[in-house]
Formats: C-alpha cells, structure tokens, sequence
C-alpha cells in the first residue's frame, strides 16, 4: 500500500522545517513526503531545497488552503498512491499519530479520516471565538451528515482511492472551504470518520484566522456551505 | 424629464461611452463585454435624445411614469449582466483551480525528470 503524506506550506518558512523533520523522525507510517507550496512569497522554497524534500510548485497563490488539498488529489491520482494524508506546514499537527488517521482506512472501514482535537480534549483547544466557529458548523455538519464531527476545520486527515479518484477525476470545481469540502465529500457518498488526536499550538507565521478573518470566515462558510446544500446531488 | 436631470444623464451617459471606446481600443475588455457596455450607454443617451418615443412606449404598456420604465428595464437589465458575470466567474476559478493544479504537478515532474538527468 503505497501512502502520501503532503504538508501544506504558505508563507511558513520560519517552521516549516521543524514539521518536515517531525514527519522524517517521527511518522508512525510508512510514507513518501511531499510538501505543496502554495505559491509563498518567503524563504519557504530556499528552506525546500535545502531540506532536500520533494516539493510542488503552485504557480499563483489559490487564495486559501484548500486549493493545496485538491492538487494534493490530483498528484495522488497521478502517482497512484492508495492514501493521502494531510498535515499543515505550522507543525500543529503529529506525524506520529498518522497512524491514527491511517489505521481505519488500511482495514477498509471508511473513506475519509479526521484528526479531531476535541474528542479527548487533549493538547492544543484554540482560541475561545475558534472553538464556537468550528462547534457550530461541526454541529450543522453532523446535522446534514449524520454522523458525529467534531473538528470540522481540522486539516490533519486522511483519504482512501476513492476519496482520491472522486475529486481528481469527477469534482472538477474549486473548493473554497474545508467545512464545503466535508459536504461535498457526504454527497459523494464517501464514509467518513473522526478520530481522537492531539495538537500543538502555532509557534510563528501568520494564522488564516485573523481579526478581520474572525468575521469573515463563518460568514464565508456559511455562505459556501448552504450553497453547497443547494447545489446538493449529482 | 427635468433639464438639469437630462444635462446630468446625457453627460453621464456620454462620458460612459468615451471611457467604453477606449477600454475597447487598448483591448481591455472582450469584444462580448464591449457590446453590452455599448448598450448601457447608449439607452442612457437615448433616454434624453428619445424621451417622447419611451413615453410613448410607457403609455402604450399603461405605465404613466416613463421614468419607472426606464429604471426596471434598466436594473433588469444589470441584474441579469451580473448573474452573468458570476456564472463566468465561476466557471473561471474552477478552471483555474484545475490548471493550477496541473501546472504544479507538471512542473515537480519536469523538476524530478531534470534531476534524473544530472544524476
Ligand atoms: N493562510 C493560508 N494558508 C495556507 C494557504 N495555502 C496553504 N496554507 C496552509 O494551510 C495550513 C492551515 O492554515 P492555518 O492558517 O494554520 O489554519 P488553521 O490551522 O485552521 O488555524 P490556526 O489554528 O490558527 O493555525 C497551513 O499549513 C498553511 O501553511 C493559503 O493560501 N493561505
Ligand atoms: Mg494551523
């Protein structure tokens, strides 16, 4: 079985290799490494080259990370790799529980997997305003979805082949926001999971959650979100 | 219509056209798009040159305040410009998106191919 791990990276030169060199050390799987730049304008490809780490360009920012996970998609497709999981470049997440994500997709038991921090309640919670943001979309989303989510927002997951070939060969739209993607991935009838990780706080760079973005982003997600619910079943 | 208020809509609608012509010319702007600018201004223009044929047409339909016509068609008009520009807009960025995608894995691909060479 042929695994991906794929470390987004914007603008995240000052840690991102700490989380290269967690996934090297400490990955508690078996896995090519890739990191997917999305087009940084800092020291982030010099610290690439230098750490000697496969890399993939995007030629214009996407304006928003999950434009890195549908390449993420598209590569994986490409490569035939069987699973692809994803961890963000500011070294929150822990490459040793990526056997956590990866474990219920090995043994075939769903097609998507999310790390969850707020399961055990453990390590890193977020901010206050964070925590009712990503509450109340995982609330709508379980909702809709039926099933529990937790950690809507969480960015440390895992996907199967037919997670993978779904958005690489039929989903051919831009996805604005990770709650949007949950959505379309239940749609698409991909079973999907959350279980119980730990998270480290961010050290340095810039956070997508900033003050203007404190506003914006539910307002953004709502507004994908129940367009997506309208744009429903294909 | 009142004289200040054609001077101010004959102005306005003139120096749209004038703005339109030059985008056009410098090729800023789509041949398609360029036509439809071209009618916005041109109705604006033809609001004060044509008053008595959109009263005449604003009678015709039972409507006695001509200039009620002229705003609906108008914002009609501009809506369904924009819920164009939206669907464009849409199906630019998911295009987008895709070529985004394909040129990075085109270039990591060139990339490993050249470093297979120099090995
Ligand atoms: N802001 C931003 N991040 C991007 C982009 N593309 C990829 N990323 C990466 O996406 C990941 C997640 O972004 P974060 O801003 O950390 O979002 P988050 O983890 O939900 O928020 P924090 O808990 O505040 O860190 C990071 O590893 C970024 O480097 C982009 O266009 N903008
Ligand atoms: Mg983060």
């Amino acid at each position: 079985m042929r695994i991906l791990t794929v470390i987004s990276n914007y603008n995240e030169g000052e840690i991102i290799e700490k989380t290269i060199e967690d996934v090297r050390k400490n990955a508690s799987i078996v896995t090519d490494i890739l990191v997917i730049d999305n087009c940084s304008t800092d020291s982030s490809i010099e610290q690439l080259k230098r750490l000697k780490v496969d890399y993939l360009k995007h030629p214009v920012n996407t304006g928003g990370s999950a434009g890195v996970i549908k390449t993420a998609f598209a590569y994986a497709h490409y490569h035939g790799y069987d699973i692809y999981c994803h961890m963000d470049g500011d070294n929150q997440h822990m490459a040793s529980e990526l056997d956590k994500i990866v474990e219920p997709i090995a043994s075939n038991e769903v097609d998507v997997v999310t790390g969850s921090r707020f399961i055990t309640k453990e390590g890193f919670q977020s901010s206050f305003a964070r925590r009712i943001g990503i509450h109340s979309f995982s609330r709508l989303m379980s909702w809709v979805g039926r099933r529990p989510y937790s950690d809507i927002t969480s960015g440390f997951r895992a996907y199967n082949k037919k997670a993978i070939d779904y958005f690489a060969l039929k989903f051919k739209q831009e996805i604005d926001t990770i709650v949007q993607l949950e959505l379309v991935m239940h749609y698409a009838g991909l079973k999907g999971k959350d279980v119980p990780v730990q998270m480290r706080p961010r050290e340095t760079g810039k956070s997508e959650i900033n003050f203007v973005n404190a506003f914006k982003f539910p307002f953004y997600n709502m507004i994908s979100f129940i367009g997506t619910l309208i744009q429903k079943p294909k | 219509m009142q004289i200040s208020l054609k001077i101010i809509v004959l102005l306005f609608g003139i120096s749209f056209l004038l703005v339109f012509v030059s985008l056009v010319r410098r090729k800023n702007i789509k041949p398609f798009y360029s036509t439809l600018w071209l009618l916005v201004s041109l109705l604006m223009i033809s609001l004060v040159v044509f008053e008595k044929f959109y009263k005449w047409v604003a009678t015709l339909l039972g409507i006695t305040d001509a200039s009620f016509l002229v705003i609906v068609s108008l914002i009609s008009f501009l809506l369904i410009y924009v819920l164009h520009l939206s669907i464009r807009i849409s199906q630019m960025s998911d295009r987008m998106q895709e070529l985004i995608s394909h040129i990075g894995i085109l270039d990591h691909q060139i990339r490993k191919l050249k470093e297979d060479e120099s090995d």
